[in-house]
């Protein structure tokens, strides 16, 4: 059902080039920023967007279901204009508000109102009415009286819970949310924040961005799928989540390989409050826990043990799943990282891992094969994900160290999941 | 997409202005004193090394520190205004990657952080005419005009170069060595020399007219400058200025997600 509405905003036939060697895409973004960007692909580059056309009209809702950290990311940054398109045209009509990491820019050392002020203004706060709309802000996440206080002095919850009230009370009339979810620590906030965006969504036009089925607005008139770098219309909602939730674990993986490179940090001396993470659900909110780790049949401990391993070993990680939601019949991605290191040097899938469902209420023995690729000395994370739409992944964590491979930076290569199997516990 | 007013652009800029004051300055006991205390303790440094060393050249009805130190405050504001960009580059590239607020915001608190340096040395400068009992000429205000168009001719070149240096670090590092140069090459320390290697220099180098203009502004009025090259000079900055922050704008969306 296309609806006819003046647009709020339009892109036609807009493209993204992407590079995975950072090194040759600092060269290329060397040369764009002397003489501009040339027609076409160069050395090294995909199209990561491609031809995208789209018209968002006024007090229209569009959901976009996209993997976090693939190429849906830079066609929301795009629509946020905090990326030019390399190619179409981005028409904007009237001010745009890109919500993508709360609080980014927020300084520990700064009294809550100078950072509130300084957030809303680059947000869009004109000038007029900013002391009023700050003191509108501080009461809204319940600090009032913390206006004087440094920002530092304040839990990250209550820091949160500011900047997401700041974006709430800023006006503008078209909103571009990319994987922002409403702050879950207090919930009388959580409820008033998330009747306030649905309010805020209503009243202007959004584009909201998400991996997460169930963070799609109520109110959505239209809803894509980003797959291989365009859009995939739905007429239907539920046909849009399903599609999703299969190809879900799929397009997690393709894309972790070709991560874009991480958000650069606020180069200032003193250090970014800023985005503060989510915290981990508390237990009885977790789709499933995990318990009795075994590698190589040894008994392990999440987190804490530490093995070695020779390139080319397969390792079988047992662990028992015990699970608090249907989950299905989820896929399991396995991730490589360094040690602090987000970003996967190596990635795995194991899609369904087992014909079974898994059911609430019950455990789950789960075995899964990992031929441990070439690493470089280091310590590395192992890193387990069940992965199923709208569901908190179940994450098992060990440690390995071992030789790294010389694939260059940016990249991650395929990490070999041999085989899992899945055992329901009597 | 079209670009945001001018207005907004300044309203944005006063705030990141304010914001790096206030960062500056915070945690510094002796707060704004640090804003000077280079400059006095440098300039005096060389004052009297000139002095010893015999470079002040034939003594004249103005002091010789009064001299540099006037010298100084020309070469700096170009000096500030070619780093300030590149500064301000370097701490909101990722919120220029983040939030679509104007980048040429950034110039416009580059520009407060020139124009608070240049007023701050203005005033030492001031309270050293005072020591030295010398009265400034009436054609001081033009002087501060020759300031404002270097500034913006600093701030030009600066960001030129400000989203390039982002990545490329060959130029972070070697703008300071080219900055110590300039010092070198323009007669603050010492007389401006007519003959030999160091007359051409002196010849070339447009910041030694600038040095001249502005000491002959404030000391003895308007007598050596010429005034329709003076006119092609601001001209022709306006139009780089105006340039230059066209291109930041692009140049810093393409480069910030890069950093």
């Amino acid at each position: 059902m296309t609806r006819e509405l003046e647009p709020a905003l339009r892109l036609d036939a807009v493209s993204k080039a992407a590079c995975d060697d950072a090194q040759l895409a600092e060269r290329h973004a060397i040369r764009d920023a002397l003489f501009g960007r040339p027609r076409g692909l160069r050395h090294g580059e995909r199209w990561a967007v491609k031809d995208v056309s789209i018209s968002v009209g006024r007090g229209e809702t569009v959901g976009i279901l996209g993997a976090k950290v693939g190429d849906a990311t830079l066609l929301a940054r795009v629509m946020g204009g905090v990326l030019l398109p390399d190619a179409g045209r981005l028409d904007v009509r009237g001010p745009l508000a890109f919500w993508s990491q709360l609080g980014k820019g927020f300084k520990p050392m700064l009294h809550v109102g100078e950072n509130l002020r300084f957030y809303a203004v680059l947000m869009g706060a004109p000038a007029e009415g900013l002391d009023e709309r700050c003191r509108q802000i501080i009461s809204f996440a319940d600090l009032g009286g913390s206006e004087r206080r440094r920002l530092q002095d304040l839990t990250r919850a209550q820091v949160r819970a500011l900047a997401f009230a700041t974006l709430l009370h800023i006006d503008v009339r078209t909103l571009v949310l990319a994987n922002v979810s409403v702050p879950s620590d207090d919930a009388a906030f959580h409820e008033r924040a998330s009747a306030a965006l649905a309010r805020r969504l209503r009243a202007g036009s959004a584009i909201v961005f998400t991996q997460r089925a169930q963070q799609l607005p109520e109110a959505t008139d239209r809803l894509f799928v980003f797959k291989e770098g365009g859009l995939l219309s739905f007429e239907d909602r539920a046909a849009a989540i399903a599609y999703w939730e299969l190809n879900h674990a799929d397009l997690e993986a393709a894309h972790a390989h070709r991560t874009p490179r991480a958000e650069p940090e606020d180069g200032d001396d003193e250090p970014d409050e800023g985005p503060p993470a989510e915290p981990p659900p508390p237990c009885d909110e977790l789709a499933a826990h995990v318990r009795d780790v075994r590698v190589r049949g040894m008994p392990s401990a999440i987190n804490e043990t530490s093995f070695v391993f020779d390139p080319g070993e397969v390792v079988t990680v047992e662990f028992t799943l015990a699970v608090h939601a249907d989950l299905g019949s989820p896929s399991i991605v396995v991730q490589l990282n360094a040690a602090e290191v987000r970003q996967p040097l190596a990635v795995g899938a194991v899609a369904p891992p087992c014909a079974m469902s898994l059911v609430k209420g019950k455990s789950y023995r789960v075995a899964i094969d990992l031929a441990i690729p070439r690493l470089q000395r280091g310590r590395f994370g192992v890193t387990a994900s069940l992965v199923d739409a709208g569901k908190r992944p179940v994450v098992l964590k060990l440690f390995a160290f071992g030789t790294r491979t010389d694939e260059p930076p940016g990249t991650a290569t395929v990490f070999d999941v041999r085989a899992a199997r899945v055992t329901e516990e009597r | 997409m079209t670009g945001p007013d001018l207005g907004k652009i300044i309203h944005v800029g006063r705030h990141v202005f304010v914001r790096e004051f206030k960062l500056r300055y915070r945690r510094a006991d002796l707060g704004l004193l640090w804003a000077i205390l280079p400059l006095a303790l440098a300039g005096a440094m060389i004052a009297h090394l000139g002095t010893r060393l015999g470079v002040s050249g034939p003594p004249g009805p103005v002091p010789y520190a009064l001299r540099v130190f006037l010298g100084i405050v020309v070469v700096q504001v170009l000096v500030d205004a070619l780093d300030a960009p590149q500064q301000m580059a370097r701490r909101y590239s990722g919120l220029l990657a983040t939030i679509p607020f104007p980048g040429e915001s950034l110039l416009v608190a580059a520009l407060g952080l020139v124009g608070f340096n240049l007023a701050i040395r203005l005033t030492f400068v001031a309270a050293l005419f005072a020591y030295y009992d010398v009265t400034p000429a009436p054609t001081t205000l033009l002087a501060l005009g020759c300031l404002v168009v270097l500034a913006l001719v600093g701030l030009a070149l600066g960001a030129l170069i400000a989203p390039v240096s982002l990545l490329l670090w060959d130029v972070r590092f070697g703008l300071p060595y080219v900055t110590g140069l300039l010092y070198l090459a323009t007669p603050v320390f010492y007389p401006v020399a007519s003959e030999g290697l160091l007359g051409l220099i002196h010849q070339a180098n447009p910041l030694t007219h600038v040095v001249r203009a502005v000491s002959d502004l404030v000391l003895s009025g308007a007598a050596s400058v010429p005034w329709p090259a003076a006119a092609v000079v601001v001209v022709a900055s306006l139009l780089l200025s105006r340039a230059s922050f066209a291109h930041y704008r692009r140049a810093m969306l393409r480069i910030c997600p890069h950093v």
